[in-house]
């Protein structure tokens, strides 16, 4: 055999017609984020779940976007919206039925394309014909997630009917994707450009980042979520990237400890080290 | 390839098995992984799938080794097993410091970690492909056409396995499938920290005591990762399971 570096083999196909194309897509995440920018800078503002919404809201094509999130207990709250998402998600929850609550509940994408069909009408008795009264035609409704933690819900109000794009769906995802990282922010500024943001959401699927959250969550005694929060805190005080101080927990080189956690006054996480056993 | 044949006949019995019945696909890939690093003969391996981001995602790894993770994770940014995802074919690479101008990075990190030859088979359903197989050796091999459709069918299994779990779902698209089973990795990953804070033990440990205690339950194991991470599990039971279970290696 010749001697070959690298060679490729179709294993899979040897008689296919037509070459595939590569679902890679690596700019994704950063063409999102600038376009949140985009709008938070016609603000004059830090990017927040507002300027996710109405990013998202343009990204496709839709009147309105909204956002709620999670205050425990099962109780979602309304954040903000643009468009007429903005009474639209108020009722949701006051009716306790719509793609929100039903994201929420289900834990997975709600798509409905047709939002004046008899089979919606009777999933939703009454959002249905108000949505319907105020314009909107299909509503797509994104679950803020990531394991045990539920951040939120981020919903789109379309007034043309039929389904996003393969293209408009994976963008909807990633929206989602931001508002659940300003959610963990907590309303503090801790990326502070895209890149860092687009490094963050990186991080954000190492394994070692969910195992030390899993491990913080039982240091401190709160839930997984507020470990995640802490973490990613820790991290931006420190400067350094989530996923290396996600293995120093890992590796126990770095525990949280709960007496700073439970001090109210102290300036954010201030975990003490402690020597590997 | 040193596995019998007898060997591969078992383990395929094993698998299709396993996708008839209920499956459990966090822990049939990360079983998986495990048989590919048998029958290949590897030093390590693992799935990843392209998600909705459009990037690469380590679904499931025969290890939890932190510098081998870096291998694999790497390879959403370059490396074989982006290559192979990208093109459709299986990418092979005999000797590691051959292909060093071709991808620099992981090159780099791939000797660091102690491999030497690798290849990557992609994970294709249709016209699409949803991810691929990185297979990591840690010795120059001569990687013979038998080894490389023997990776390519251990491909196509975990594909079926993973789109095929949720077909008695409606309004389900494979993004939503796979977004699925990547947030129930989460899932399993959260747990194996709370496991592992618990116990007093490795996130690998943690993992193993995991996959028994939900065997013993009768549950998925992401099922039963959200009882230990939400507290409904008993961690005193596992934690006793795992003290009694002996140590598997590999």
């Amino acid at each position: 055999m010749v001697p070959r570096q690298v060679s490729t083999v179709d294993t899979v196909n040897r008689h296919r017609t037509e070459g595939v194309e590569s679902p890679v897509e690596n700019g994704r995440v950063a063409r999102v984020w600038a376009t949140i920018r985009q709008h938070a800078e016609r603000d004059g503002e830090p990017p927040s779940l507002r300027h996710v919404c109405s990013a998202c809201a343009a990204a496709v094509s839709a009147r309105g976007a909204g956002l709620s999130v999670n205050r425990g207990h099962g109780v979602q709250e309304p954040v903000c919206a643009v468009g007429p998402a903005d009474e639209l998600e108020e009722l949701q929850f006051t009716l306790g039925e719509g793609p929100s609550v039903e994201a929420f509940a289900r834990e997975a994408p709600v798509l409905v394309a047709d939002l004046s069909s008899a089979r919606t009408n009777r999933r939703w008795p009454m959002f249905a014909p108000a949505a319907h009264e105020r314009g909107v035609r299909a509503v797509f409704s994104f679950p803020l997630q990531a394991g045990i933690v539920r951040a939120g819900v981020l919903t789109i109000y379309r007034e043309v009917d039929g389904f996003l794009s393969t293209v408009e769906l994976a963008d909807s995802l990633v929206y989602a994707d931001a508002a659940m990282l300003l959610v963990l922010n907590r309303g503090k500024q801790l990326a502070s450009d895209t890149e860092h943001q687009v490094s963050d959401g990186y991080d954000e699927r190492r394994a070692e980042v969910h195992q030390a959250a899993g491990m913080i969550s039982v240091q401190l005694g709160i839930g997984v979520e507020d470990a995640l929060v802490r973490l990613r805190a820790h991290a931006y005080a420190e400067n350094r990237r989530l996923a290396d101080v996600a293995r120093d927990v890992v590796a126990r080189r770095l525990r949280f400890t709960r007496e700073r956690a439970d001090n109210p006054d102290s300036e954010g996480p201030d975990p003490e080290r402690e020597a590997p056993a | 390839m040193t596995t019998s044949n007898q060997r591969i006949l078992d383990v395929f019995g094993t698998l299709t098995q396993e996708i008839v019945a209920d499956l459990d696909v966090i822990d049939f890939l990360s079983g998986l992984t495990q048989h590919c690093v048998e029958i290949l003969g590897a030093a390590a391996t693992g799935f990843l799938v392209v998600d909705h981001r459009g990037t690469l995602n380590v679904m499931a790894a025969s290890t939890d080794h932190a510098e081998i993770l870096d291998v694999l994770y790497l390879q959403a940014e370059e490396g074989p097993l982006l290559d192979s995802v990208t093109t459709g074919d299986a990418v092979l690479c005999e000797d590691l410091t051959d292909a060093a101008e071709r991808w620099p990075r992981f090159v780099s990190a791939a000797t660091n970690a102690g491999f030497d030859a690798t290849f990557a088979t992609p994970m294709r359903l249709r016209n699409d492909i949803l991810g691929g197989l990185s297979v990591l050796h840690t010795r120059s091999v001569a990687l013979s056409p038998d080894l490389v459709v023997l990776a390519q069918t251990l491909t196509d299994i975990a594909t079926i396995a993973l789109v095929n779990e949720r077909t008695t779902r409606r309004d389900e698209l494979v993004v939503e499938q796979i977004q699925a089973a990547l947030n129930d990795r989460i899932l399993v990953e959260q747990a194996k920290g709370v496991l592992a804070e618990h116990l007093n033990t490795t996130v690998d440990k943690a993992f193993r005591a995991l996959r028994h205690g939900a065997q013993r339950n009768g549950q998925r194991l992401a099922d039963f990762a959200r009882a230990v991470v939400d507290g409904t599990a008993d961690t005193a039971q596992i934690s006793r399971q795992a003290d009694s279970t002996p140590e598997t290696t590999g």
